[in-house]
């Protein structure tokens, strides 16, 4: 136990008179006149319920927060009267534009209402008999393995950033949580889909091995967000968009689409995300653009890996269609990474030199 | 950056050679021989749809995971093909199912997927306007539902800690720890937002209730962490939303506990079959988790704190007046009573009854001369 108490609580005659103070009916009841700014808000839109936005007015809400919090390194929550004596519980993540996106609070509150359970809504009876081939039954197998590796470790990489964030930042917290929970249940959908019926896994992929690594041992928080959200995500909802494209029946359909919303809430966070970082920080695009750089090149990789390619190829009907996926889908990630202040990287890319010999050849 | 791949694909002939071979398609097709398992799953009840309990089978299930699953590191998922040699190393801290794992874990992973709502359209907030509360009443709510704003997210802060660090065999119960994250959050959002309903507003932050949180978060070991908050804090949390439920002013307040007490019934039984399956399969951590529940228990005592204590007293008693404090105490005295009876039955369902005469709150109850319940127990 790291943790010890200053006392020993069991054996401190002051709780033991302080507890039958309480039992013999001497309350002190002080704490009632301690009361903090007094608030009573209602849903703005009565069908929609009581969202965050709706609450954060007031001293209550994170626009009166400073960038860098020192005044708060408890579990208080945000607004709550803090007296003295609280610990510091360690929270190593204290700046606002370090996790901040406007967007957050209503990507969280969509992480709810959208909810799905793939053991129930998935209709999984689509798939019997398996309605395509073989081949392309294995195909759909194996990238699903891939996207159960890559759901297991995007679940990691938010469980280890979410308990170092100050509480101030609950609205990101809260994110974190839903992007933990979402990306375990990508897991968890695909590798059902993978193994319904007469089903196996595929192959591990170490070169989707090594972008995951790359992306989970990233060095700070605004790092690891641009590399999650707005890269392996690009990356996710382009498989989830084009998995439903290929779809051959209901259950597929459902479980590409379902891929893509969860993957755009996911990209959305990062967008805002690193725009906000960068606005306050604009000295750290640097930084950003150098881990982007090494986490290209690690999807390149992947997108050249047998395992990853040519399932993609037997799914897409041949070559070309897949080479015009991996340009739409670079070309989003692209305008993605302008859009959030980083500049045009096509030139810099080692995806864009992979593109350009994919071209090549097919010219 | 802490982590440089393998190869630098800007200059990487194999990728080139290999694009050229698939543009002319020569594919490899060496992933069509993956030489895994190929089993027969199905839903077993088609209502209840496909279950991880319905994949529990041969590589793939968890039942033949073994206590040290060798090899696997990286994110390969657990029936697949890989290579030891050729995976990418993710450094898991926590590769003993022991460490981890839980009976029942998958059906309690399905439970809170099936179960999930919504503190935003679920709790009918508008209704709050149809309710007379007085001052005081409501005074006391704010202080209460301000504690429990204050403790929830522990239970998310403390599984994304250590869920990171665990091996990818375990994925059922990775799961499991982000649908705990999300119910927590959820928590801190639906109790934050009654504050802010009100009329009150949020109150002032426990520092004793603090140090329990951090003694929590800083548990040395996931097991250690787990018994502290899955079993006695959490489980102490379960019986003050079933007290709060009884208490509450309005059917709104009722709704709000009747939501998270499912979600925290299923925290603490995770709770206690992890510690079932330790007293199972590695009874010689008895000692370290003993330790690590004196302390525990120490923490949980100094939390007798007046405004959460009175808070409840006054929500009990229905106000301020001395009648209705000493009815108040008379409740709130069987609560807290009843918070020490059921973590000992916990224990005692988890194969750690052991713990009982050890546990810092038998002597302490005996000199309160109050929880008979706690002496029927013993």
């Amino acid at each position: 136990m790291s943790y010890i108490a200053p006392k020993d609580y069991a054996a401190d005659p002051e709780i033991v008179a302080k507890i039958l103070r309480t039992v013999s009916g001497q309350l002190e009841l002080d704490w009632m006149k301690r009361v903090g700014e007094p608030a009573a808000f209602r849903p703005s839109q009565p069908t929609r319920g009581l969202t965050l936005d709706d609450i954060n007015q007031g001293g209550y809400a994170p626009d009166k927060l400073p960038d860098v919090i020192r005044h708060n390194f408890s579990m208080a929550p945000r607004g709550a009267l803090l007296p003295p004596g609280l610990p510091s519980l360690g929270y190593r993540v204290n700046r606002k534009s370090d996790v901040w996106a406007d967007v957050a609070a209503s990507l969280f509150e969509e992480a709810k209402s959208r909810r799905w359970a793939p053991a129930r809504d998935v209709p999984w009876a689509a798939l019997d008999p398996v309605p395509h081939g073989e081949q392309h039954e294995l195909a759909l197998r194996q990238l699903a393995t891939g996207l159960i590796s890559t759901g297991l470790v995007c679940c990691d990489l938010a469980a280890s950033w979410e308990w170092r964030m100050n509480q101030e930042f609950h609205e990101i917290k809260y994110l974190l949580c839903a992007q933990m929970f979402d990306a375990a249940r990508i897991a968890e959908a695909f590798r059902k889909r993978a193994l319904y019926g007469g089903g196996s896994l595929g192959v591990d992929s170490r070169p989707l091995g090594e972008l995951l690594k790359s992306v989970f041992l990233s060095e700070t928080y605004p790092e690891a967000s641009a590399a999650m959200n707005l890269l392996v995500f690009s990356w996710v909802q382009a498989l989830g968009r084009h998995w439903a494209a290929t779809a051959t029946n209901a259950a597929d359909l459902y479980l590409g689409t379902q891929l893509a919303q969860d993957a755009t809430r996911f990209l959305s966070y990062g967008v805002d995300h690193v725009r906000s970082h960068l606005h306050a920080r604009p000295l750290q695009a640097e930084a950003l653009a150098d881990h982007l750089d090494l986490c290209e090149n690690a999807w390149v990789g992947t997108l050249g890996a047998p395992e990853v390619i040519e399932p993609l190829v037997l799914l897409s009907g041949g070559f070309e269609p897949v080479a015009a996926f991996y340009a739409r889908t670079a070309d989003e990630y692209f305008r993605r990474c302008d859009a959030a202040g980083l500049g045009d990287r096509r030139d810099a890319s080692a995806l864009t030199s992979f593109l350009r010999m994919l071209q090549g050849d097919s010219r | 950056m802490s982590y440089y791949g393998s190869a630098d694909y800007r200059y990487n002939d194999d990728l080139a050679l290999r694009m050229r071979d698939i543009k002319k398609g020569n594919l490899d097709l060496g992933w069509l021989k993956a030489g895994t398992e190929s089993r027969k799953f199905a839903a077993e009840n088609k209502k209840r749809g496909l279950t991880y309990m319905d994949l529990n089978q041969g590589s793939y299930g968890y039942d033949d995971l073994p206590e040290l699953p060798r090899g696997p590191r990286g994110a390969a998922p657990r029936g697949a093909a890989f290579v030891p040699e050729n995976q990418a190393d993710l450094e898991p801290e926590l590769n003993r199912k022991t460490d981890v794992w839980a009976y029942k874990v998958a059906s309690f992973t399905e439970e809170a997927m099936s179960r999930q709502w919504d503190a935003t359209t679920d709790v009918p907030w508008n209704d709050l306007d149809k309710y007379e509360r007085s001052d005081e009443i409501e005074i006391a709510f704010a202080q209460l539902c301000t504690f429990f704003t204050e403790v929830e997210l522990i239970a998310t802060d403390l599984p994304a800690k250590w869920l990171w660090r665990m091996n990818n065999q375990f994925s059922e119960v990775k799961h499991f720890i982000a649908t705990q994250a999300m119910d927590e959050a959820r928590h801190a959002e639906v109790f934050r937002k009654r504050a802010l309903a009100g009329g009150v507003g949020l109150m002032e932050a426990l520092p004793q209730t603090e140090h329990s949180l951090k003694a929590i978060l800083d548990g040395d070991t996931y097991s250690e962490a787990s018994a502290f908050m899955h079993l006695l804090a959490e489980g102490n949390v379960l019986t003050m939303f079933r007290f709060s439920e009884f208490i509450s002013p309005t059917p709104v307040d009722k709704r709000i506990f009747q939501l998270v007490m499912q979600d925290e019934a299923r925290h603490v039984s995770y709770g206690m079959q992890h510690l079932k399956w330790i007293m199972d399969h590695a009874p010689e951590q008895k000692e370290q988790l003993h330790r690590a529940l004196d302390e525990g228990e120490n923490v949980t005592i100094n939390q007798f704190d007046a405004a959460l204590t009175e808070c409840m007293i006054v929500l009990a008693g229905k106000g301020t007046q001395p009648e209705q404090i000493q009815e108040g105490i008379k409740i709130v005295g069987n609560m807290q009573a009843k918070q020490i009876t059921e973590y000992f039955h916990r224990l005692e369902r988890a194969g750690f009854a052991e713990r009982i005469p050890r546990s810092k709150f038998t002597p302490m109850m005996a000199d309160l001369g109050i929880g008979q319940g706690v002496k029927a127990a013993l």
